[in-house]
């Protein structure tokens, strides 16, 4: 009844071992790395779409410069509403108004480029929405 | 071979053969360590990165909205300063880890002057020299005044538009 209890690692439970760690930590190390990635990403697109934006606001500007040194010619301009793209979808509309030779900014504001259209995308299922 | 020697032969072998596999193991850990870590490392610069593009774009903006709501008169060229945590610096209180210089050009038309801004967002490094210092981000405005400016007299021929 003098039984030694024997508790040891047989040969290849190091492998199996290393196996799963080895695989965990390639799981981890590629998850952190997509994830920083799409972050990088991320803001990027956001830092481009400031450029964008800065770069319509400073051609609104350009634009007032234009009209006012026409209104200093005597020249009215032809639209007091010009539209300046940011991004595909996106456009700055400035709307100005002139009195008695004199330039005013009326409104500066972000607009869709395209008008949603609502029928376009009508419900592709046949469920009935009971009430 | 005789039989009182048989099991220690075969128990020494077999250690010897699980010290052989733990060398192997650990030999191979440290090789898939080395690629693993700089995969982190990688993905923390990275992080860091992003963070540093994100912060350099606020500040820009904030420079470029200081910039833009002063009068023509006031507008010169300004530094806002940050801590290495994006913090705003006041000037002299602590030594600055990035900044955000706003550039103005004066470019006089018929009726009035369009300011050109440059905003550039640099990171200062170890030494703190200027050759040291890393560019991130670089953001370009725009903003007209109706008025020739600077002037020397300091008076305004009309108004400032909006």
């Amino acid at each position: 009844m003098n039984r030694k209890l024997n508790m040891s690692f047989g040969t290849g439970a190091p492998v199996i071992l290393l196996v799963f760690v080895v695989l965990c930590l390639t799981v981890l190390a590629s998850l952190s790395l997509m994830t920083a990635l799409s972050d990088f990403r991320l803001t990027e697109k956001s830092t481009d779409y400031t450029a964008a934006y800065y770069a319509a606001d400073s051609a609104a500007e350009a634009w007032l410069a234009e009209v006012d040194a026409g209104l200093s010619r005597g020249t009215l301009p032809e639209s007091v509403t010009a539209s300046f793209p940011v991004t595909d979808r996106q456009a700055l509309q400035v709307t100005i108004s002139v009195t008695d030779g004199r330039l005013r900014l009326l409104e500066e504001k972000l607009t869709a480029v395209e008008v949603w259209d609502y029928d376009e995308h009508l419900p592709q299922f046949s469920d009935v929405i009971v009430e | 071979m005789n039989s009182a020697d048989r099991p220690r032969s075969a128990g020494v072998s077999r250690l010897s053969v699980f010290l052989l596999e733990l060398i192997i193991v650990i030999v191979f850990f440290a090789m898939a360590s080395a690629v693993l870590l700089q995969v982190f490392a990688k993905a923390d610069q990275l992080s860091d990165r992003a963070e540093n593009l994100s912060c350099a774009a606020a500040a820009a903006t904030d420079a470029a909205e200081g910039q833009r709501i002063l009068s023509p008169e006031e507008i010169e060229t300004r530094r806002y300063y940050y801590d290495e945590n994006w913090e705003p610096l006041a000037e002299g209180s602590g030594p600055p880890s990035f900044y955000a210089e706003a550039a103005p050009e004066f470019s006089v038309g018929e009726a009035g002057t369009l300011v050109s801004f440059t905003i550039t967002v640099r990171q200062i490094g170890e030494s703190r020299k200027d050759a040291d210092q890393i560019p991130l981000y670089t953001l370009q405005t725009k903003k007209y005044y109706s008025g020739k400016y600077p002037q020397s007299d300091g008076t305004q021929e009309k108004e400032e538009v909006q």
